[in-house]
C-alpha cells in the first residue's frame, strides 16, 4: 500500500521576527543560491512573510512570523530540520520553546485497499448514514519527543498525520554560559528531522502496514 | 491565523476535579488537520485533474469549504493551488468556488488586507505584479458574483479601485465590470477622472463599453 507525502515540515515556537529572516538574508548569511530562486508567496494570515526556495528542482517553504519559523516541502530528500537548524546558529539568543516535525500522508481508499480503517466503537464510517469521517489518534512517548499520530478515513481517502513534538528546556537555555550553549537544545531538536522522519515511517509500517511511494 | 477566524468550537476535555487552568499555551508544532489535508487533495484533483470531472470536484470542494471548522485556512489553501498550480484557469476555477461564499470571500479579504496594505501604499503605480495581486484579483471577482448585498460588494471593490496597487485597481474595474448596473457604470466614470494608469484607464474604457452595450 503506498502513501504520497503531502508535507514535511520542522516548526519552532519562538519568537522570530520576520523583518530578519528574508530570502535577502538568507542568501548573504545562511548559504542559500541567488534570490532568483526566490519566490515570494500569499502573504499568510497569521502575519509575518512567506516564501519558496526553489533549487535543484526542490521546492522549500518558508514561513515566518513572530512566534513561529517554519520551512516544509514534499519531497522526502529535503532536510528541513537543518534549514531551521542553521538559522538558529545564525540567531543563537533565540529563545525557542518546543520543535516540531510533521508528516503528513494520504492515500486514496484503492491504495489503501485492506488496510486497517478507524472504528468508533463497532462500527466503520461505511456503517453510519452520515458520518464525513472517522479517525484514530495515538500519542506515543519516544526519548523526549512526544509522538501524535492521526489516522483519519473519508470515502474516499486516508490521511495519516504525524507530529513528533520536543518541549524545550527553558532552565538550560536560561543557564547556558555561550550563545552557542544556548540554542544547542533547540539546533538538536531541529536536527532530529531525518531520524523522526525515518520513524514515522517505521511507524506506519509496523501500525498499517504501508509504505512511502517512491 | 486570527481566533475570530477559526468557528472551532470543541473545548479539550477537563475533569471535574481538575483544578488547573484551563489557559491554552501557544506551544503546539503540530500544523495542519486531517481535514485540511483531504481539503488539499480536493483542490489539487480540481487544479490538476481533467476536465471532465471538474463539475462533481468543484462540488466537491465547495462542500468541503462549507462544512469547514477553519474556513480562512481553506480558502488560504485554495488561492494558493489555484494561483500556484492552476495558471489563469486556476483563477476561474477559485472564482466560481469562492463566488458561492460572498460573506466568507469578504471576511477574507478584511482578513488578507490588514496583512497587505502596507504593500499597497508608497508603490502605488508600480508595474511589478506581485503574488498577492492574483488573490485579489480571485477575491475581488468572486465578490462581485457572488450574492453579497449590492452596497458590500460596492464598498470594497471602490476601496480597493481608488487604493490598490496598479494590478488590483485593474482587477477593482473588471470586478465592477462583472457586478454591472448603473451603480457599477457611475462609479467607473467617477474612477477614470482620477486614475493616471495606462493600463486601468484601458480597462474602463473596455468595461464601460461592454456595460454601455
Amino acid at each position: 500500500m503506498p502513501l504520497t507525502l503531502e508535507l514535511a515540515q520542522t516548526v519552532a515556537i519562538g519568537a522570530f521576527n520576520p523583518y530578519v529572516i528574508t530570502p535577502d538574508w538568507l542568501v548573504r548569511f545562511g548559504g542559500y543560491p541567488g534570490k532568483n530562486e526566490c519566490t515570494v508567496r500569499l502573504v499568510p494570515l497569521g502575519g509575518g512573510a512567506a516564501f519558496d526556495f526553489e533549487f535543484e528542482e526542490k521546492r522549500v517553504q518558508w514561513e515566518v512570523d513572530h512566534q513561529r519559523l517554519s520551512v516544509a516541502s514534499s519531497a522526502p530528500y529535503v532536510d528541513c530540520g537543518s534549514a531551521v537548524s542553521e538559522v538558529l546558529a545564525l540567531l543563537p539568543h533565540t529563545p525557542v520553546q518546543a520543535m516540531g516535525h510533521n508528516f503528513h500522508f494520504t492515500a486514496s481508499k484503492e491504495e489503501w485497499g485492506n488496510g486497517p480503517v478507524p472504528m468508533l466503537g463497532n462500527k466503520r464510517l461505511e456503517d453510519f448514514q452520515e458520518a464525513e469521517q472517522v479517525s484514530w489518534a495515538g500519542m506515543f512517548r519516544q526519548d523526549d519527543a512526544r509522538i501524535e499520530i492521526t489516522l483519519a478515513y473519508e470515502a474516499g481517502a486516508v490521511a495519516i498525520l504525524l507530529n513528533h513534538h520536543r518541549t524545550m528546556n527553558a532552565e538550560l537555555a536560561r543557564k547556558a554560559k555561550t550563545a552557542g550553549e544556548q540554542i544547542a537544545q533547540a539546533r538538536k531538536a531541529a536536527e532530529k528531522f531525518l531520524d523522526d522522519f525515518k520513524v514515522s515511517r517505521e511507524l506506519l509500517s509496523s501500525l498499517f502496514e504501508v509504505e512511502l511511494s517512491r | 491565523m486570527s481566533g475570530a477566524t477559526l468557528l472551532d468550537t470543541s473545548t479539550p476535555y477537563r475533569s471535574r476535579t481538575t483544578q488547573t487552568s484551563a489557559i491554552v499555551t501557544a506551544t503546539t508544532s503540530q500544523t495542519g488537520s486531517a481535514s485540511l489535508t483531504f481539503f488539499q487533495r480536493a483542490v489539487h484533483a480540481l487544479v490538476c485533474g481533467s476536465h471532465r470531472d471538474r463539475t462533481a470536484c468543484r462540488k466537491d470542494v465547495a462542500a468541503r469549504l462549507r462544512n469547514s471548522r477553519d474556513p480562512m485556512s481553506f480558502i488560504n489553501e485554495l488561492i494558493e493551488q489555484c494561483v500556484v498550480k492552476g495558471g489563469s484557469e486556476g483563477l476561474d476555477l477559485c472564482i466560481d468556488v469562492l463566488s458561492q461564499f460572498g460573506e466568507l470571500t469578504i471576511q477574507y479579504a478584511r482578513e488578507f488586507w490588514k496583512k497587505d496594505w502596507e504593500r499597497w501604499t508608497g508603490k502605488k503605480g508600480s508595474a511589478r505584479h506581485h503574488y498577492n495581486d492574483d488573490a485579489w484579483y480571485i477575491l475581488l471577482r468572486a465578490a462581485a458574483q457572488s450574492d453579497l448585498e449590492p452596497w458590500l460588494k460596492t464598498q470594497m471593490l471602490l476601496y480597493c479601485a481608488l487604493d490598490g496597487t496598479e494590478s488590483i485597481r485593474e482587477a477593482s474595474i473588471h470586478a465592477l465590470g462583472d457586478m454591472g448596473g448603473p451603480v457599477a457604470t457611475r462609479l467607473l466614470r467617477r474612477i477614470k477622472q482620477g486614475e493616471s494608469s495606462k493600463s486601468v484607464l484601458q480597462a474602463i474604457t473596455e468595461v464601460l463599453a461592454d456595460l454601455e452595450d
